[in-house]
């Protein structure tokens, strides 16, 4: 990145993210400091000498770099001396959180808020998810299929309970505890649900891939994330299988006679 | 010392139902079962045989009267102790209410897990013994959908039979078997009497059991109208 900057130097200059959207690939790779592209911003003529690796997000379809002399000339309305964001360079070894703990509590003015790179992408990931109408339709979109998922493993469950109520009173009758009953259907419920997650995870899995390669988004399966919707699977199966283990009551092995 | 007996009955009442369509199904039942007998019930439909042997069975709670399974009171049985007592008894269902996806070897094995753990090689050898005395050696492994109704039966017999309990209560259990298999089962019944002690309480009109039988118990409107002891 750093000698593509120096591009930067010039006039009305700038570098492109080649992962923009719209962008066609093979125009992205003929932007070169020999053969630049020029472009129109704001009525202005832009020089593009080089590209770089970006992607688009949820605020924009892409990134261009410009140096701060040209970004004032493309917005007057900004004032040298107020930049939204300051990229600061800390020494090798140093950890930039604490760096950025201590410049916090260095500075009184707390409008200024001071966090390490790492920092700012959770903030900005918990304001996309939480804020934006995107991210609480997201969200709204996890907390429905969760419940549609509790309320078709119970279905299938209690359907597998009511067909085998005879079976379950006939344990009942041969002296099996209700812990051990009730077990069953848990032992159920956890199968299912291990079985639901191995396709699930897949399915997800290349659904991600193709929306990353689609929206240019950073969509991906972490290994944090399969655990945690395993986990969520395997809770969503127990309590299936908890509500569904209330059938059990009508297994009367009185009635087997 | 005598043997204890194994069940005592004294004014049994049972009702099914409330207020105007309560109904009487079981008026001042007073009967004592003797260890190692075969004793047979019979009586129209809706006489009262069922009502009694889930009743004695711990399989439904005591209304009114007394019942003493294994020298325990169940009127007021908690479920624990109904559960513990179960343990204790084999059941053979008319519908013979086998796991249809475990195998004959499998469900009989049933019999014996409700019971504290034994090695798996035990089990298997105590359950294939057991569906060898009734001719299913060559059925082990069958499931029971790919079973005959009287192999089923004979399977259902096994694992009532298989956890060696002190009293049977079957419900027409030859209803399904052909005439070879019947007296197999009969015989077999009739020995767990004589050599373990094994009391056997069945619903039957199968005359080829009401002939070997030591006592035959016959229900009528819920009341024990005759008691016959058969053999001396």
């Amino acid at each position: 990145m750093v000698p593509k900057l120096a591009s930067l130097q010039l006039q009305d200059s700038g570098i492109l993210d080649r992962f923009s959207r719209g962008l066609p690939s093979e125009e992205a790779a003929a932007i070169r400091p020999q053969t630049p592209l020029k472009i129109e911003v704001t009525n202005k003529t832009l020089t593009l000498y080089d590209t770089f690796a970006g992607g688009g997000g949820f605020g924009g379809d892409g990134y261009m770099m410009v140096s701060d002399q040209t970004f004032l000339s493309l917005f007057p309305a900004r004032r040298s001396g107020a930049p939204d964001h300051i990229l600061l360079k800390v020494r090798p070894g140093a950890d930039p959180a604490v760096v950025a703990t201590r410049l916090q509590s260095l500075i009184s003015d707390k409008s200024l808020r001071i966090r390490s790179y790492t920092q700012a992408g959770t903030d900005e990931l918990s304001y996309q998810q939480t804020k934006r109408p995107t991210g609480i339709i997201f969200g709204f979109g996890v907390i429905i299929g969760v419940l549609v998922g509790i309320v078709i493993l119970y279905q299938v469950l209690s359907t597998d309970v009511a067909d085998h109520l005879s079976e379950y009173a006939t344990f009942k009758a041969m002296g099996y505890s209700q812990g051990f009953i009730l077990g069953i259907v848990f032992e159920q419920a956890a199968i299912l649900g291990i079985l639901g997650f191995l396709p699930g995870f897949i399915v997800a899995t290349a659904l991600l891939t193709g929306m990353a390669a689609a929206t240019t988004l950073p969509l991906m399966m972490t290994a944090s994330m399969a655990i945690m919707v395993f986990t969520g699977s395997l809770f969503a199966a127990a309590l299936s299988g908890a509500i569904a283990t209330r059938r059990l009551a009508a297994a009367d092995p009185a009635d087997l006679f | 010392m005598p043997d204890q007996a194994p069940i005592e009955i004294k004014a049994l009442n049972h009702w099914f139902g409330t207020n105007e369509a309560r109904k009487q199904a079981l008026a001042d039942i007073t009967l004592t079962l003797t260890k190692g007998s075969l004793t047979a019930l019979v009586g129209p439909s809706g006489s009262g045989k069922t009502t009694l042997l889930t009743l004695m069975g711990c399989l439904r709670d005591v209304q009114d009267g007394s019942i003493r399974l294994l020298s325990h009171e169940l009127h007021g049985a908690s479920e624990s102790l109904s559960t513990q007592l179960r343990r204790r008894l084999g059941f053979i269902f008319q519908a013979h209410n086998l796991h249809g996806s475990l195998t004959a070897l499998q469900n009989v094995r049933m019999g014996l897990q409700v019971h504290d753990p034994l090695p798996s090689a035990t089990e298997t050898q105590a359950a294939t013994h057991a569906l060898s005395l009734l001719g299913l050696a060559d059925r082990l492994h069958y499931l029971p959908a790919n079973l005959s109704g009287g192999q089923k039966q004979r399977v259902a017999i096994a694992r009532a039979l298989v956890g060696n309990p002190a009293i049977i209560f079957a419900d027409e259990p030859t209803a399904a078997l052909d005439k070879d298999s019947a007296a197999t089962v009969i015989t077999l019944l009739k020995r767990l009497g004589t050599t373990r002690g094994t009391t056997t309480i069945l619903v039957t009109h199968d005359p080829r059991i009401l002939d070997r039988a030591d006592r035959i118990l016959t229900l009528e409107d819920g009341r024990l109208t005759h008691d016959t002891a058969t053999t001396p």
